[in-house]
């Protein structure tokens, strides 16, 4: 009996082991505006689960687990997942499932365990992640969001036109989408086109390229390279000793990228993203009791050319005349590796160099081509405003040529320092050398004065010695929609004075340069008309231009074909932002028809300008593809003290190449909360009020404090900031009237 | 009945520019006139001292007047100026400005009747302190010093003309003072000339909500006999559009014993 009861259990044991699911553990890396965080997710050979409760509530979710299920809660959105084994301690959910109900908020890398959520979502309440973590927003971009290739769409054909001494030059260019890539053919005095199609999100294919160009030779070419170069290179973390307890920030572009409190002896440790090119970091420290914050600013540079540690870029490319490979490995962060192979019609090469960065705002890049012996390298320096960059090449013991950039800046000033020496073989005066220097100053306000001086030399060595001088000058003032400024200028053609600005009216601007021309006794000038129809899809350029004895006629334009029509000027692949401010009237972030734009209130963007939209809506042209924008709503142009931007005041996002990214702000009434803590025990300084357990407001010095918020329930945490304990907790319902919080600190207590 | 402040240990000090705390503590604009056209508009409080600061907001009615010996805020009247606290709402009602910080302090009108209306912006400053680890409560709240910043905002409902009255108190060698009365429901912000004999002796800028003593600097003292006082609608920082709604009194004649 006990030999068959044995059996029995081992049999249904085994059984069971056998149709229990074999899991893997595999930790997801999420990274959603502003940090990174792991969440707990398994693999089973063929479907990936994710423990659906610690990701909704990292996505700013209530969560509530049903038995059989979870509900994923905010203010605008009610998720319902099924678990995939009910008697499992955790709910695990299909990552599938949640992939297709978030959307596109979510991308999920499978090869790099990477969930990335976009802070564009719709399907998650962002700017309550925002308003948590205070931190900055990371919109993922085309590479990863938003990039709609179609089978047939957003077609854009541009034309020009040129007419000069030489004769009349056409030019038609014609951009599309077809079959899921991107095609560009343009026809000229030959014909050329390209097809490429991107796979952002893949590791060792992240896009493919066919291309005929004008003489004729057609190449394929293939690469792994990241699409958006400035993506993340690393995670710094920076450690440092400031006063006790004081509040560490690391800004970024004006963004808190991370933030900490320092411990009692004043250590504290900090994150920061460090990005392609410079990332200026600074490190602001706020001292307890409300001293003078103190600011250090540091520099990272990062040079497009290293590559992450552990990881292999490498591009291909085959041609009738030309092929080649080149492979780069990151070594170390501070230290890439590059090889390259390469076939000129009938002749090899090989070259390998290398990329160091020794300090973060030093690098110098190596290569030798080892069967020709020629070798360049170059540095570049960034620091403290100052950037200086040099190339150097050669053959063997012979350095042939040097090529030096040099410019500091500080406010509105600038000066710009840009040197050659060249080295070169003259088919009738033997070697010569040349040499050219550059220097110019800058003054530039965004409106106001503006001056602009520079002056250059350019000298040949040799049998023949022969000098040229040029300089220009210009000074005048800048207005919002006008610009006009006086020039002098002298070059190889001519000595020319006279004037030129731009007018700007609606969406047309006229811009001309009148002068006298004093060498050739004659008038010279630039007139250029653009317009565009009221209907967005015609775009429109004249211009004719007189220098010298030449001139020359010009017109160009573009339209937009069937869908998704985009206003861009001909040959520019435009980024653009449009910024719809607009009042949230039921509160549900969403833009309805009966809810309108706010026409008067102003924005500033980082390093950008806005045009203002008939429709009200603020627009921004021009933009850096990849590159992310800092915007700040301007608390001044709110006419209704109660209106409040729902995204905050400041913002981030990344402007897509080639389209018009349209983000909404949606403005709120938030109702006042005022209110009190009683019986204290300590003094009011050391309490902060936190709300729904994240950092809200300060005490005031007789124990008030005052926050807006939007309705809803909410719980009141006051915590002692400097022993970090919670002290009491009250629960508030807020509605549309303002309402009164007394907390006694003796009551209610954990 | 005029009620003067006797706690403020900062009177606002009307000038038409940025005015200062003791701590540093800045409102810009110092005044604002607002119109129908534009019911709305900002102040921004700027903290350039060294030590974090709270500031409590609050909207009296009142305004900057004079007796015949001094100039003080007072609350609670404003003449014929009406009550523009009961029409504003702003915010926000108090903030904590870090030392270097900046707070916007916006405002907006709702439907307020024919005529001008004043309220002060009164602005409460204290030094937050240093956090002390023991320190006992009662410490913490109860050395403190408040600074008052006071700044006047004026909305127009309408176009009218302000009506004044005159006489001069004294003079010195090298200045003149004059009591100026307003009996209109418009303030007078803008200039006031002495004019003797066809030469003006000396101008100031003036804003006179009830009463107020204007100090005229003068380059000569005046000769015994008619003077001639007469206004402008020149005030420092008052818009053309303003300056066109409020109109210019008519000028005054005085003697000079």
């Amino acid at each position: 009996m006990q030999q068959w009861t044995l059996t029995a259990v081992l049999v249904f044991t085994l059984i069971r082991a056998a149709s229990a699911q074999v899991l893997m553990e595999v930790p997801l890396l999420l990274e959603f505006p502003g940090r990174e965080e792991l969440v707990r997710a398994w693999y089973d050979g063929e479907a990936f689960l994710v423990d659906g409760e610690e990701l909704f509530q990292t996505l700013g979710f209530a969560v509530q687990l049903t038995g059989t299920g979870l509900e994923a809660l905010d203010t605008r959105h009610r998720h319902t997942f099924s678990c995939s084994n009910p008697s499992a301690p955790s709910c695990r959910i299909f990552l599938t499932e949640v992939l297709e109900v978030l959307g596109r908020a979510l991308h999920f890398d499978q090869n790099r365990l990477h969930l990335t959520a976009s802070s564009a979502a719709s399907t998650f309440d962002v700017r309550s992640l925002r308003a948590r973590q205070r931190s900055w927003a990371e919109v993922p971009g085309p590479h990863l969001f938003g990039r709609t290739r179609s089978i047939w769409g957003g077609m854009m054909a541009s034309w020009q036109l040129q007419r000069d001494a030489f004769g009349i030059h056409p030019f038609f260019r014609f951009t599309g989408s077809i079959l899921h890539g991107s095609v560009e053919v343009e026809l000229s005095d030959g014909a050329s086109w390209a097809y490429r199609y991107d796979r952002p999100e893949k590791v060792w294919l992240t896009q493919v390229q066919a291309e005929r160009n004008a003489r004729g030779s057609t190449e394929f070419a293939i690469t792994n390279i990241p699409l958006a170069r400035q993506r993340l290179h690393r995670m710094r973390h920076l450690r440092g000793r400031s006063d006790p307890h004081a509040l560490i920030q690391a800004v970024i572009r004006g963004e808190v990228v991370d933030q900490v409190q320092a411990d009692a002896e004043g250590y504290y440790e900090l994150s920061a993203p460090v990005w392609y090119g410079t990332t200026k970091l600074e490190i602001r420290t706020h001292p307890l009791g409300g001293r003078r914050t103190q600011s250090d600013p540091q520099y990272l540079f990062t040079p497009a050319s290293m590559v992450p540690p552990g990881k292999v870029f490498y591009g291909l490319r085959i041609g009738e005349q030309h092929t080649n490979l080149h492979v780069q490995y990151g070594i170390h962060p501070r230290w890439t590796l590059r090889s390259a192979l390469a076939r000129h019609g009938v002749y090899p090469e090989a070259s390998v160099g290398s990329t160091w960065s020794p300090v973060t705002f030093l690098a110098v890049s190596t290569e030798i081509q080892l069967l020709s012996a020629h070798w360049q390298t170059g540095f570049q320096l960034w620091h403290s405003g100052v950037q200086v960059a040099a190339r150097l090449n050669g053959r063997k013991r012979h350095f042939q040529n040097l090529h030096m950039t040099a410019s500091a800046g500080k406010g509105p000033v600038s000066v710009l320092l840009q040197g050659s020496r060249f080295s070169f073989l003259s088919p009738f005066n033997g070697r010569r050398q040349r040499l050219s220097l550059h220097p110019a100053v800058r003054l530039h306000h965004h409106s106001g004065l503006r001056i602009q001086a520079g002056w250059e030399l350019d000298q040949l060595h040799g049998p023949f010695a022969e000098a040229h001088h040029r300089w220009h000058f210009g000074a005048g003032w800048m207005f919002s929609r006008v610009r006009v400024m006086g020039f002098a200028t002298r070059d190889d053609i001519q000595s020319a004075y006279g004037l030129e600005g731009i007018f700007m009216l609606g969406h047309s601007s006229l811009a001309f340069r009148a002068g006298w021309d004093a060498d050739h006794q004659m008038m010279t000038g630039r007139l250029s008309f653009q317009m565009s129809s009221p209907f967005g899809s015609l775009f429109a350029r004249g211009q004719r231009d007189v220098r010298g004895i030449t001139h020359s006629q010009q017109i160009q334009g573009s339209v937009h074909l069937w869908d998704r029509v985009q206003l861009a000027p001909y040959g520019i692949q435009q980024s653009a932002v449009e910024l719809r401010i607009f009042e949230d009237l039921n509160g549900n972030g969403l833009q309805e028809d009966t809810e309108p734009i706010l026409s008067h209130i102003e924005a500033e963007i980082f390093q950008g300008g806005w045009t203002r939209l008939r429709t009200g809506a603020l627009y921004a042209a021009h933009l850096e593809p990849y590159q992310r924008y800092q915007i700040r709503i301007l608390d001044a142009s709110i006419r209704d003290p109660s209106l409040h931007p729902a995204t905050g005041p400041e913002f981030s996002f990344t402007a897509d190449p080639g389209q018009r990214k349209i983000l909404y702000v949606p403005m709120q009434r938030f109702v006042p909360v005022t209110g009190m803590v009683t019986r204290l025990d300590r003094t009011p300084l050391r309490l902060n009020i936190l709300l729904d357990q994240e950092k809200e407001a300060e005490v005031y010095r007789d124990g008030g404090f005052t926050l807006h918020l939007r309705p809803g329930r909410y719980t009141l945490t006051v915590v002692d900031i400097l022993d970090q304990i919670p002290l009491t907790e009250k629960t508030i319902q807020v509605d549309t009237r303002p309402i009164r919080v007394v907390i006694h600190l003796g009551e209610d207590r954990r | 009945m005029l009620r003067v402040l006797p706690y403020l240990l900062v009177a606002g000090v009307w000038a038409p520019r940025q005015i200062f705390a003791q701590a540093a503590l800045s409102v810009t604009p110092a005044y604002a006139v607002i119109t129908h056209d534009r019911p709305y508009g900002a102040f921004v409080l700027s903290n350039r001292g060294t030590e974090g600061v709270e500031v409590t907001i609050g909207a009296h009615h009142g305004v900057i007047a004079s007796t015949d010996s001094t100039t003080a805020v007072v609350l609670g009247e404003a003449g014929r100026l009406g009550d523009l606290s009961r029409y504003l709402t702003f915010f926000p009602e108090r903030c904590i400005l870090p030392a270097g910080g900046e707070q916007t302090v916006r405002y907006r009108i709702h439907e307020a009747p024919e005529g001008a209306h004043i309220t002060l912006l009164h602005f409460a400053m204290q030094e937050r302190g240093a956090i002390v680890d023991g320190q006992i409560p009662a410490v913490a709240s109860g050395l403190r010093i408040v600074y008052n910043l006071v700044a006047p905002l004026i909305y127009l409902q309408g176009r009218g003309m302000p009506v004044l009255s005159a006489r001069f108190l004294e003079g010195t060698p090298n200045e003149l003072h004059l009591y100026l009365e307003n009996h209109s429901q418009w303030p007078f912000l803008g200039g006031v000339r002495v004019i003797q004999n066809g030469w003006q002796l000396g101008g100031a800028e003036a804003a006179v909500y009830t009463t107020r003593v204007v100090r005229i600097p003068v380059a000569e003292h005046p000769l015994r006999g008619p003077l001639q006082l007469k206004f402008d609608s020149n005030y420092t920082g008052l818009s053309l559009a303003i300056r066109h709604q409020l109109g210019v009194p008519d000028p005054i004649h005085l003697h000079w014993d």
